[in-house]
């Protein structure tokens, strides 16, 4: 017969699952069942008329592999969602290094102040952007101004628009993770980095890079996968010069109507965000992993 | 039908009755807003509800007793919904509103219920060309070639100058609007019946024009407004708002013809109030509605027994000539091409401009 502190362990024990069973629910009703939907629609065939007709067909993902106008949409999606990860983790690093070094009274404004644009919509934002890269906006008054150019050179509607855009959007999210990372670590190591005769760059490579490895890991897969998904920007700072996985699965959906293609298109950003993050996380836990061993 | 009879409901309904003649109501409306409590409305947001609000939900619905719920979304979330709850045998809305082409998928889908001509009196005076047997015409409008007189100092009578190397760069575009761009194109062509055959053939002509595509109405607009282009095809409503405010454009009706837009609703198959839609329905179709809606978004009444303003007639209304040159839209052809259309438009039109 088991005792009363055995008995009680096999009870925790026992909770232990039943206490992550709501949120298991929550998630599975609202993410996964939607998701195994959407790929149950991806084998359907589409019809103008009906919408679409009940199949187990491969040929939306034929489509998508065999179209290199998809191909490049994908490829296309990757490279901004790589540039504005990377854009947003050298700016947000320092930033949250700062902030988590900090002891500030003022360090609570900082932070609030690096939330506030999280407050405001992407569309808000993008709008922003619009009225600073339009042919008649802020950047463009400047350059003529000064003389650097005679007429307005075109910025909105470019892919350098989503990148500034989009990276705008993100860069708050990387450094919260960064900085929330941070707090915890014992920078004092640092120091005795410093005392040992390690230099700036040494110290930073060697001692804090490995500690924030991750906040970093976290911080660039949460990073990454918004910008794969990213929508009201490239579409409205990119226009029609740069399409987006996202506003491309908008328009099969809303424009074209063909509901298994668009779900074919969502799968495929699924599975590839899904398996980007994976290899990133696991190539900088790799290299933190050498690096505090060597 | 399943309505039910009750004590409460036949009180509420003769008492409305009782109120109708000094509420100054015609008694159709005022007999069925009684008995109708709550008409739920699936439309836009924006000026649209708002207009919904005070030009028939305020004087005509509620001054009878009614109350109107709007279920407000873009078309796309409420088509999907309304074919979501085909199969559903309580609706959650009563009305939906949509564009004609949409419109028409949705009844292609089998969602509506046939218009009771019985229950919306008012569409006896709706302009034949408009009347459909799924849904009343609601307002209209029709794409005009919008053009900034300045740099276009002669008004242009065709789409077809939208290739003339002299506007090499200075045409744009609204992507939103590619179908019917791409019908606007067919028109100039000389050909709409075949769809978008024509229009694709100009549209590839007009490629090596450099026209620019913008992402959205309102940007085509701004683009207008800053010089970057200075000739687009835009509803005749929507160049009457940007001149209002302040967008230097005029518009001239083209000669090959215009292709109409017409806002319409229907009521549900599935409702559970369709007397209540279909008494919403007449109230959308009422004089004093639609001379509110011609005065604030620029749209055109479908009915003719209303009496706008001679000055407001003129710039939102089309002249008896115009109204003969709109061409029949052959909708079956339409949503066949329109996949495929949109590839072309994607991949090909849009790519480098």
């Amino acid at each position: 017969m088991k005792t009363s502190p055995e008995r009680g362990q096999a009870v925790r024990r026992g909770l232990g699952p039943l206490m992550v069973a709501p949120a298991t629910i929550v998630i599975f009703l609202v993410i996964a069942l939607p998701a195994l939907q959407l790929l149950r629609y991806s084998l359907n065939r589409f019809d103008v008329t009906d919408l679409m007709i009940s199949a187990f067909t491969f040929e939306n993902y034929e489509k998508f592999f065999n179209d290199p106008y998809y191909l490049a949409v994908l490829a296309t999606t990757v490279k901004i969602s790589l540039l504005c990860t990377v854009l947003a983790l050298v700016l947000g690093f320092p930033v949250a290094y700062v902030l988590a070094k900090s002891q500030s009274r003022f360090k609570s404004i900082f932070i609030i102040l690096l939330v506030f644009p999280l407050l405001v919509g992407n569309v808000v934002r993008a709008a922003g952007w619009m009225t600073i890269l339009g042919d008649a906006g802020f950047v463009n008054a400047i350059l003529i101004r000064v003389g650097l150019a005679t007429e307005p050179v075109r910025l909105l509607y470019t892919p350098l628009a989503v990148v500034l855009g989009t990276t705008g959007v993100v860069l708050p999210y990387m450094v919260l993770t960064l900085q929330s990372v941070m707090e915890g670590l014992d920078l004092s190591v640092e120091e005795a980095a410093r005392n040992l005769g390690a230099n700036l760059i040494q110290t930073f490579r060697h001692v804090v890079l490995p500690m924030a490895a991750p906040g970093i890991a976290a911080g660039t897969m949460l990073v990454f996968i918004l910008c794969m998904n990213a929508y009201a920007t490239p579409v409205l700072l990119g226009g029609t010069g740069i399409t987006m996985m996202a506003p491309a699965i908008y328009d099969q959906i809303a424009k074209a109507s063909n509901w298994p293609f668009g779900s074919a298109l969502a799968i495929v950003l699924m599975i590839v965000t899904l398996a980007a993050a994976v290899v990133s996380n696991k190539i900088i836990q790799r290299g933190y992993t050498r690096t505090m061993s060597s | 039908m399943n309505h039910r009879h009750d004590r409460r409901t036949f009180l509420k309904t003769t008492s409305g009755l009782l109120l109708a003649p000094a509420l100054g109501m015609g008694s159709i409306t005022a007999r069925a807003a009684a008995s109708c409590p709550d008409v739920i409305v699936g439309t836009w947001g924006g000026d649209y509800e708002t207009l919904l609000e005070k030009n028939i939900g305020v004087p005509i619905i509620k001054a009878a007793g009614g109350n109107v719920t709007y279920d407000t979304a873009d078309q796309v979330s409420r088509m999907t919904k309304m074919r979501a709850e085909k199969t559903s045998r309580r609706g959650s809305m009563d009305v939906s509103c949509l564009v004609d082409t949409d419109m028409f998928d949705m009844n292609r889908a089998a969602v509506l219920q046939p218009v009771d001509a019985s229950m919306v009196p008012n569409s006896a005076n709706t302009m034949e060309q408009f009347r459909k047997p799924y849904a009343i015409p609601h307002i209209f409008s029709a794409m005009v070639i919008v053009y900034n007189p300045t740099k276009i100092t002669q008004a242009p009578d065709s789409f077809n100058l939208a290739l003339d190397p002299r506007l090499k760069g200075r045409v744009g575009l609204s992507d939103i609007l590619y179908t019917y761009v791409g019908m606007t194109a067919s028109l100039a062509a000389g050909d709409h019946k075949a769809g978008f055959a024509a229009g694709t053939k100009f549209l590839r002509e007009l490629k090596k024009n450099q026209p620019k595509v913008y992402p959205s109405n309102e940007a085509v607009a701004a683009a207008l407004k800053n010089g970057d282009v200075w000739m687009t095809c835009m509803w005749k409503a929507r160049a009457l708002q940007w001149k209002k405010a302040g967008v230097p454009v005029e518009f001239a009706f083209p000669t090959e013809g215009a292709l109409p837009a017409v806002f319409e609703a229907a009521v549900m198959k599935n409702s559970q109030n369709k007397p209540c839609g279909f008494n919403y329905l007449n109230a959308m179709l009422d004089p004093r509605a639609q001379a509110g809606f011609a005065a604030t978004m620029g749209y055109a009444p479908t009915v003719k027994n209303v009496q706008l303003p001679p000055d407001l007639q003129s710039s939102v209304g089309f002249t008896d000539a115009q109204l003969n040159k709109f061409v029949h839209v052959d909708y079956e052809t339409f949503a066949e091409q329109r996949p495929a259309f949109l590839d072309y438009w994607t991949k090909d039109f849009k790519v480098g401009l």
